[in-house]
């Protein structure tokens, strides 16, 4: 049984660490370069502390070297990519990225051959130039004059032009990743209702194309999961909570076969509902005690189901299973000493998590984001282990993406990424709230200073829906 | 709405100068009384441009943003300001299209812009504008509004020839023309609930149109559906209560005959989500409860069956709610922020904080092996799910017990599988045992299959195997032991296989020493191999046997004890001798007048080391000595018993052995001594144990 996919699983896991490392050794580059750029901006040219940092950089370069023609980095919309990956962007990088972004720098290459002198000359035209020239023509013969023939500036216009397709692309991807999932267990809900043979091929792909999703751009995804879907909540419930808990997993450093598995699981995991009496679940009223006690039982529903279909891993069966057996009125009523699977830990976190937000989107409930975080805390140890829980705010954040923040600017950001300061995430300015902010508007991160004191900080959170403001074209 | 803004600098001057004197007409007439000429001015000035224009055009139509009006589809920039009070007046009111046509008359405009000048209350109470027009027989001019209190009209079918309570006056004043001429003067815009009894997939189709027509921004399909919906629901209530189930089931099936692309989600968020936002309210979200009751059931509405009852029940429920305000979108205003307690700064920091313990939980969540993980958590689960699915309220609807029980016994037989090539005998224990609970007869035959197939002999002597090649007492050797504990009829017919075929003397020590462990309670089975023709395989059957210290193992000894092979009978002596107690005793005695010497022998020494053997079984030895003759062949075991008697006997020994102690003349002196003298040896032993000196 798993024998027949061990060469595949091998495979995934290969090509899921290459790519953690690829991405670890750009942000380990461009974390030198940020040295570079605060070196310079501490010391004069030739003095060693600048010039050690810049041979680090060089030496990462030449490593970086070693498999492309050249390492570019690019600056789209205040997100750091690497030629076309996105490189999770820390504290120490985002004065580097400031310094860019004021200068409508949008891109820097690395070409072979460059030479530690170069990129100190490079680091002393970013850092004192006041003014850059407008124009990639400008830009060009600006570096020439210093020298710089190793290091390419691109203008931001033109990054945009060059890649911010490709990255526009992929998050046009991330709604119809979403809309293909829901598709697809819209698709198996329909056969068990059929009682047709379900095939779990599509349901699995689908999965994996989200799983390879989160690794890419987990934040996008986690921003779907915010807007309210008006017809299909029922099936979106289910893929918010496999959202969540495979970027849960991809925050703890999960295999991609362990994501798959995760995210099937989450996703099926309420589907023993199907087996609740139509007259039941669809009752326009408050459910009797006996109504309630058919809800209670669609893990044994769930778990029987999963159970007959062999293309699916066993896991979806357990967590279908245990996903209710926690807190006071754990159902089924687990055995004494039972622990749960981590993974039905994770998911029971996701799926609680879920409803909190959901109360507030659909229940007009005015719960506030953070007030969702303070109830899972008040509950640590009860739906989940508390290290899960700790996992899971650090990678959801306090105010998660999507959250509407009321900064003390006066002025509105639309939470796009986390940083490592859970009350300080990066945050798209809006204006027009009608979602074009995202083509011209710059991501500003909370946590930057301007003479030690912070530029903007959290004065409140504001409710979508009560606003009147739709974020959805914020994240398709 | 606006489909192509353009500059209104391409207005025709005659189609600004109409809007200017409507709204300088409007803004009269709501403002001076009628007997000011400014009022009575500004009407003839409009009715003037409105007449022009109309004389050259085939209607003048103007569309009612909140901000400004709209003609063909350009906005009036100009003089914006100036119509913005009038436009944001209309808009208010709910009028979203003005369509002035040929044949005008001043007194209809007039009758127009006196019905505008109403505040929103005098225009309720008059049913809306479309109604005052239209009982002011106003044809040339149309409007649209937002809501459907001037569309949906209760017309009361002629055949019934009824009248309702709440529409008597209105009905009786409205003749067929009239209403066909309101009809046709609003195409797709009058909604007859009548049409819910006769016709309500035409009423569904006409109420989406309607919707779509009078869609306001920000506003999706589903909302203004939700707000028609409601409407209708409100003027069934009002006036039409002894209808209101039938009117109501044709609203139910009009909802249900939409076309699926507003349907699903109308009835899915709109009406289903206000059932949810009320109940919220009743049933709060539970901290110590997540995901709350009322979560649970929202997210398992996959069900896309909904009847008509359930539907109009919910409309019912919508209908008899108050009409909540409209919120602008996108304005500051309404960006109310709600400040973040410090609490949640507090939570920030120490989140982010990980101790190593945690770490290395966490380490331990990520790097577990997904393979194993799987395979284990699996057959807790299976095992769990065996008591559940034996209740019918367990399993989904139509579902036979029977057949899902044996569904997850087939899924738990593969994971035995599964787990026993791999060698992992605590979890293939675990099924086996879920296995082996008591169970009812209609789900038995299916885990008999099962269990067979767990214990079938490959897999038992691949265990048997397996277990050897573990020490003993370690981890491993104790979950092969448990395994094979669990088939002890299995696994016993098995190791006397092996024991039967074994070459090797260490494996065959091996298997019997497991044999005696696990078959000792397998009497019966055992003792069918007692009249087996291999010795070594009854010898060895026989000291299992012995293990089991039961009665049962004797019955069986008793048919073997006359087994043709020596070896044998003298086992059942050592066996009997393991079993102990008065019956083996006495069975023991048999053996005493046994054809075979050796066995005789055999017997003897069995006597003398029988545990707990007490001084009334001596008669045994008493008889036997009575029995023996005086002669030389016959005189080592004649010893050998007095020796065992002096082991074992008493007092009532002690007085039969003193008849050793004479000598006879007429028999053979040197046999008489020694077995006096062996005698006086019992008689002193006997004398000392009991301790009287003799």
């Amino acid at each position: 049984m798993v024998d027949e996919q061990g060469d595949k699983i091998l495979e995934a896991r290969q090509s899921y660490f290459e790519k953690q490392r690829l991405v670890e050794s750009a942000r380990i580059a461009f974390q030198f370069l940020a040295a570079v750029l605060r070196n310079a901006s501490l010391y004069p040219q030739q003095h060693p502390i600048l010039q050690s940092s810049a041979e680090k950089l060089q030496a990462k370069i030449q490593e970086l070297l070693a498999e492309r023609n050249e390492v570019p980095f690019y600056l789209v919309r205040g997100e750091l990519f690497f030629e076309t990956t996105p490189v999770p962007i820390d504290q120490s990088f985002s004065v580097a990225i400031e310094q860019f972004t004021d200068k409508d720098i949008g891109g820097i290459i690395f070409k072979p051959n460059v030479a530690v002198e170069e990129i100190g000359r490079f680091a002393d035209m970013i850092v004192n130039e006041e003014i850059m020239p407008s124009t990639q023509e400008g830009l060009s013969v600006a570096t020439a004059k210093r020298g710089i023939f190793h290091i390419s500036i691109q203008h931001a216009l033109l990054v945009d032009k060059k890649i911010g397709s490709v990255i526009k692309a992929r998050e046009k991807k991330a709604s119809s990743v979403f809309r293909d999932t829901i598709n697809a267990l819209k698709d198996v809900v329909q056969a068990v209702y059929l009682e047709k043979a379900s095939s779990m091929r599509q349901m699995n792909s689908v999965v994996q194309n989200m799983v390879d999703y989160v690794l890419d751009n987990r934040d996008a995804l986690i921003g779907l999961t915010s807007i309210k879907m008006y017809d299909e909540y029922t099936f979106a419930h289910s893929i918010n909570t496999s959202i969540l808990a495979v970027s849960l997993g991809t925050y703890l450093s999960m295999t991609k076969p362990q994501l798959a598995a995760l995210g099937m699981a989450a996703t099926m995991h309420d589907i023993g509902k199907v087996a609740i009496p139509k007259e039941i679940i669809n009752k326009p009223g408050r459910l009797t005690e006996e109504e309630w006690e058919y809800v209670r039982r669609h893990p044994i529903a769930g778990a029987v189901f999963l159970s007959k279909i062999p293309s699916i891993t066993k896991l979806a069966m357990v967590v279908a299973y245990e996903h209710h057996q926690h807190g006071q009125n754990a159902y089924p009523v687990p055995e004494a000493l039972h622990r749960r699977h981590p993974f039905s830990q994770i998911i029971s976190l996701a799926d609680s998590y879920e409803a909190i937000t959901a109360s507030r989107v659909y229940y007009k409930s005015k719960i506030p984001p953070h007030e969702a975080i303070r109830i899972l805390v008040k509950n640590r140890g009860v739906t989940s282990n508390p290290v899960l829980l700790k996992a899971f705010i650090n990678m959801v954040g306090i105010f998660p993406v999507g959250t509407l923040l009321k900064l003390d600017t006066g002025e509105i950001g639309l939470v796009m990424h986390q940083t490592s300061d859970l009350m300080r995430p990066r945050v798209l300015i809006l204006t027009r709230f009608d979602g074009s902010e995202k083509e011209d508007s710059k991501i500003v991160s909370l946590a930057d200073r301007t003479n030690g004191k912070y530029r903007r900080s959290i004065s409140g959170t504001i409710d979508p829906e009560e606003a009147r403001i739709n974020l959805r074209p914020y994240f398709e | 709405m606006v489909k192509d803004i353009k500059q209104e600098e391409s207005f025709p001057p005659e189609v600004l100068e109409t809007l200017r004197n409507m709204v300088l007409a409007i803004r009269a007439v709501k403002l001076y009384p009628a007997n000011n000429p400014a009022y009575a001015t500004a009407v003839k000035k409009s009715f003037a441009a409105l007449n022009k224009f109309l004389q050259s055009h085939d209607e003048y139509r103007l569309e009612i943003h909140k901000n400004y009006f709209i003609y063909e589809n350009m906005p009036f920039k100009k003089d914006a300001e100036f119509n913005l009070p009038i436009v944001q007046d209309l808009f208010v009111k709910g009028i979203r299209e003005m369509i002035f046509l040929p044949g005008l008359s001043e007194e209809e405009l007039l009758e127009f812009y006196q019905a505008l000048a109403l505040t929103i209350e005098e225009q309720e109470m008059k049913n809306g504008i479309a109604s005052i027009l239209w009982e002011k027989s106003v044809a040339h001019i149309r409007i649209t509004e937002t809501g459907l209190d001037e569309v949906i009209k209760t017309q009361t079918p002629r055949r019934w020839g009824e009248q309702s309570p709440g529409g008597a006056d209105a009905a009786s004043k409205t003749s067929d023309a009239e209403t066909e001429k309101r009809q046709a003067g609003v195409p797709h815009r009058t909604l007859v609930l009548f049409d819910l009894i006769d016709d309500p997939l035409r009423f569904g189709e006409n109420i989406v149109e309607l919707a779509k027509q009078t869609l306001t921004e920000g506003e999706s399909l589903e909302d203004r559906l939700f707000a028609l919906y409601k409407e209708a629901g409100r003027k069934i209530d009002r006036e039409q209560p002894e209808q209101r189930e039938t009117l109501y089931e044709g609203l139910a099936k009009s909802v249900l005959s939409l076309d699926p692309a507003y349907r699903n989600g109308f009835i899915a968020d709109k009406l289903y989500g206000d059932l949810d936002v009320d109940l919220s309210k009743e049933q709060p979200l539970s901290e110590e409860n997540l995901p709350g009751p009322l979560h649970e059931i929202q997210s398992g509405r996959f069900s896309d069956a909904w009847t008509i009852q359930q539907i109009a029940a919910l409309l019912k429920k919508a209908a008899a709610k108050p009409p909540e305000p409209v919120k602008p979108t996108g304005q500051l205003a309404y960006l109310e922020a709600k400040p973040v307690d410090s609490d949640i700064i507090s939570i920030a920091a120490e989140i982010t904080q990980y101790s190593s313990e945690e770490m290395n939980e966490l380490r331990a969540i990520t790097e577990a092996n997904l393979e194993w993980d799987t395979v284990r958590a699996a057959t807790r689960t299976l095992i769990s799910l065996i008591p559940h699915i034996k209740n019918p309220a367990h399993i989904g609807q139509g579902e036979k017990t029977s057949t899902v029980f044996a569904g997850v016994i087939t899924q738990m037989e593969n994971m035995l599988d599964f787990l026993l090539k791999k060698k992992d005998y605590p979890y293939a224990t675990l099924i086996v045992h879920a296995l082996q609970m008591p169970t009812e007869t209609e789900y038995r035959a299916k885990v008999s299959e099962a269990l067979s197939k767990a214990s079938a002999r490959t897999v038992l002597m691949d265990a048997i195997r397996e277990l050897r090649s573990h020490v003993m007492d370690s981890p491993e050797y104790r979950a092969i032991f448990q395994y094979l504990s669990m088939f002890e009829r299995e696994t016993t017919e098995v190791l006397l296989k092996l024991l039967a075929e074994e070459k090797e003397r260490k494996a065959r020590i091996f298997y019997l020493d497991l044999a005696k462990e696990i078959s000792k309670n397998q009497t019966a089975l055992l003792g069918r191999y007692l009249s087996d023709d291999r010795w070594y395989l009854v010898r060895n059957i026989v000291n299992i046997m012995a293990e089991s210290k039961e009665d049962q193992a004797m019955a069986y000894f008793r048919k073997a004890a006359d087994h043709k092979n020596v070896r044998i009978r003298q086992e059942i002596i050592h066996s009997l001798q393991s079993i102990g107690g008065k019956k083996a005793v006495s069975f023991l005695a048999r053996f005493l007048s046994d054809e075979e010497e050796e066995v005789q022998k055999t017997a003897l020494q069995a006597f003398a080391r029988f545990p707990g053997i007490s001084e009334d079984e001596a008669v045994f030895l008493i008889n036997f000595l009575n029995s023996r003759p005086l002669s030389k062949k016959e005189q080592n075991l004649t010893l050998m018993a007095i020796g065992v008697l002096g082991n074992i006997g008493g007092r009532q020994a002690r007085d039969y052995l003193k008849k050793y102690t004479k000598v006879r003349w007429w028999r053979p002196r040197k046999l008489q001594e020694e077995l006096k003298t062996a005698a006086q040896r019992a008689i002193k032993e006997i004398s000392w144990r009991m301790g009287d000196g003799g």
